[in-house]
């Protein structure tokens, strides 16, 4: 007794209620607004992000019918294209993620949908529209540095203080390869080590936190990038 | 010039001026410039069956291998106005022409074969530095213009830039000149004791084809059309959510004649997808848009067409909503039919032919490939839904055709309301072989023959292809060959 194969939820079975579903699209809607653009060099396409938009546009307001949601602060959905070929380097926030599955969050939340400038067109970088949740982070470059700072800052000087393991940001390998593999739906639901919630929550910000999680692998990764942009804005 | 007919002792009186009033405001038809055959051969191919047509593999050019290359892929496909020239664009930015021989071997190619003409680099890949961003070289559309002289054009363009090629024949070869010896070299003075004349020798067909007009620096958005006007003077160029109006002659300005672009991007919610002049009226033409709705525009009315003067949009089936339904209707393609009284559209799963008369709903309404509604959301996890299937029209209107997934192909016969699946392969590439209907089953019980959803390469995807202007013969991309397909008789 006992010594069978372990039974595995068939993911497929889960899939088949609606709002299962929805959740999915959501995810994988979200993903494709995001990984893509690293992946290519090329400006993209706007016909298929506005379709994607729209349907999680749709979705939303369903919700909100269902009376599942809120409207919310921007920032938490907000997802400013960043190109991993950029030489402007981006900052931080004052404040930290919003994780939404902390205090307020009883109830699902949404942001408003993040403007189409985001993912098309509008390539100024600025940094009240940056967050801790872009999914790709720019590959620091030296000449990047010194045109931000023409002083005496060097990429070497910078890292050579701080306990800065690479290992932890995958990001950085797979930015410079330029080759993020697409989540699949799979990874996106089951890759957020921060939220203690069941994933049964619908909330947006958990699932761009969610998505992005691959690329931040613990906590102590935050606190030292951190640190290093604390050096690099307050000095 | 149009001259006053001639008559004996007549004067020039109202009759007259009267008939060449009605000759000046008669449009040409499109094909008949410059023509001199008449063009029956479209009534001879619909003798016998009812108009039936069955389809025979012709020729395929393209490469066998498995590895595709992906600048060999072909992103357009397009006829010029008599059919004697076939033009292709791919990915890499190269355009090939192929020219139809003559009727040739009568045996092996009833219609005559198409062979490479012309080959050249329309495109090439650039950088915008601003946006830090690559320009793709993959050739979007190609459009032919009307010969008004020897040299064919025709008008490519990628995501930003539209080029006027010319495109002429070279099969003479001046030989004699007095101060230059046949290899180019000058000649010694001094070994002048006569003068020549240079006499024009025979050479071997020598294509050439050089930019002539440069369109650029107009679109901020990719370039998703062009068409040309009836005029053969002016054309449109289509973006996201810009058309503009450009003549041929000026490369330095565009009008800007459609603008859906909001104040706000945040309220961003359509965009255009594909345009086209109307074939005779050259004051009206469509765009199509990602929610399913088409608008007819008349550049009489504004100079900013910005107010449709219709706007054709079917009501939804509330039956069939889902998540995707807006992703499904957004149109990929739209084409006026040849006699210019109805306009044909494709959207994800369906075809749908409208008559311009009536903007409330389509006419006729194909199903594509219905089978692919319950796997809806595999296909926009994959991104196949968001491919983009053009359809095209036989030269009498009264077929049409539009491209699926695993190499198969649809043809819709208006009268007869009959349908047929045909596939691009390579298997059975004998010449007049009437190709076999190919049938996807959905579910259930699979029967023989019939090949099963889950079983279609979703990767083999015919996207381009173009229907000869008065002949049953058809030019479909697949990824990257070219299959030549030709009807029975």
């Amino acid at each position: 007794m006992g010594q069978g194969i372990k039974r595995k939820l068939d993911v497929y079975e889960t899939e088949k209620t609606p709002q299962n579903q929805r959740q999915s699209i959501v995810d994988i809607s979200v993903c494709k607004l995001q990984v893509n653009k690293s992946v290519k060099k090329v400006e993209p396409s706007l016909l298929r992000s506005v379709l994607i938009l729209n349907t999680l546009k749709h979705i939303e307001s369903e919700l909100r019918k269902e009376g599942h949601c809120a409207p919310t602060n921007t920032t938490a959905m907000d997802i400013p294209e960043v190109n991993p070929n950029s030489t402007v380097i981006d900052f931080l926030p004052d404040q930290p993620i919003q994780v939404s599955n902390d205090s307020n969050s009883a109830t699902e939340q949404f942001g408003p949908l993040p403007s189409i400038d985001t993912f098309v067109g509008n390539r100024s970088v600025s940094s009240e529209k940056i967050t801790m949740e872009t999914s790709s982070f720019p590959v620091i470059t030296e000449s990047s540095l010194t045109t931000i700072y023409p002083t005496t800052l060097r990429i070497d000087d910078i890292f050579n203080d701080l306990e800065f393991n690479i290992a932890d940001y995958d990001i950085f390998s797979s930015v410079g390869n330029n080759k993020l593999t697409p989540l699949s739906a799979d990874e996106v639901l089951h890759s957020c080590p921060n939220s203690s919630s069941p994933f049964g929550s619908d909330s947006f910000a958990t699932l761009s936190n969610a998505s992005l999680s691959p690329f931040c692998k613990s906590e102590s990764a935050f606190e030292d990038l951190d640190n290093i942009m604390q050096i690099l804005v307050g000095s | 010039m149009i001259s006053p007919t001639k008559e004996k002792g007549s004067t020039f009186g109202s009759k007259q001026l009267h008939k060449i009033q009605s000759m000046l405001h008669h449009r040409p038809r499109a094909g008949s410039w410059g023509s001199k055959e008449k063009t029956d051969k479209h009534l001879q191919n619909n003798h016998g069956n009812g108009g039936e047509i069955q389809w025979c593999f012709s020729q395929v050019k393209g490469t066998i291998e498995e590895d595709i290359t992906e600048a060999d892929i072909i992103s357009c496909v397009e006829f010029n106005h008599n059919g004697e020239l076939l033009a292709t664009g791919d990915k890499g930015g190269r355009v090939v022409i192929f020219q139809r021989d003559g009727k040739g071997n009568k045996s092996f190619h009833t219609h005559g074969e198409y062979n490479v003409y012309s080959t050249f680099q329309s495109h090439e890949p650039e950088f915008d530095y601003l946006k830090s961003l690559e320009i793709e070289e993959k050739i979007n559309k190609i459009r032919w213009l009307q010969r008004s002289n020897p040299a064919n054009f025709l008008l490519s363009t990628n995501d930003k830039t539209i080029k006027l090629w010319k495109v002429t024949e070279r099969d003479k070869r001046a030989e004699g000149y007095n101060l230059k010896d046949d290899s180019g070299i000058l000649r010694d003075p001094t070994s002048i004791t006569s003068l020549r004349i240079p006499l024009l020798k025979p050479m071997e067909l020598l294509v050439e084809a050089s930019p002539r007009r440069i369109f650029a620096n107009a679109h901020t958005y990719h370039i998703n059309s062009i068409s040309v006007n009836s005029d053969q003077e002016t054309y449109l160029s289509a973006d996201d959510l810009r058309i503009n109006l450009w003549h041929l002659e000026v490369t330095n300005q565009s009008f800007n004649i459609v603008d859906i672009k909001p104040a706000n991007m945040e309220e961003l919610t359509e965009v255009i997808t594909a345009a086209e002049f109307h074939p005779t009226e050259c004051n009206l033409f469509v765009y199509s848009s990602s929610k399913g709705t088409i608008r007819l525009c008349d550049m009489r009315e504004r100079a900013l067409c910005d107010k449709h003067a219709k706007l054709f949009e079917e009501p939804e089936d509330p039956t069939n909503r889902s998540f995707f339904s807006e992703i499904i209707s957004s149109i990929s393609d739209v084409k006026f039919s040849h006699n210019g009284r109805y306009m044909v559209t494709r959207d994800y799963l369906s075809v749908k032919v409208w008559d311009l008369q009536m903007d409330s709903k389509p006419i006729e309404t194909f199903q594509v490939h219905e089978y692919l509604r319950s796997k809806l959301c595999s296909l926009y996890e994959n991104d196949c839904i968001f491919d983009k299937f053009e359809c095209a029209w036989s030269g009498n209107d009264r077929h049409i055709m539009t491209g699926s997934y695993n190499n198969f192909f649809r043809m819709f016969d208006r009268e007869s309301k009959k349908d047929v699946t045909l596939e691009a392969s390579r298997e059975n590439v004998k010449p007049k072989t009437v190709l076999k209907p190919r049938k996807v089953c959905s579910g259930g019980k699979r029967k023989k023959e019939e090949i099963s959803v889950d079983c279609l390469d979703f990767n083999r995807k015919i996207l381009h292809s173009a229907w000869h202007p008065q002949e049953n013969i058809l030019a479909v991309a697949a990824t990257n060959n070219l299959y030549l397909f030709a009807s029975k008789d």
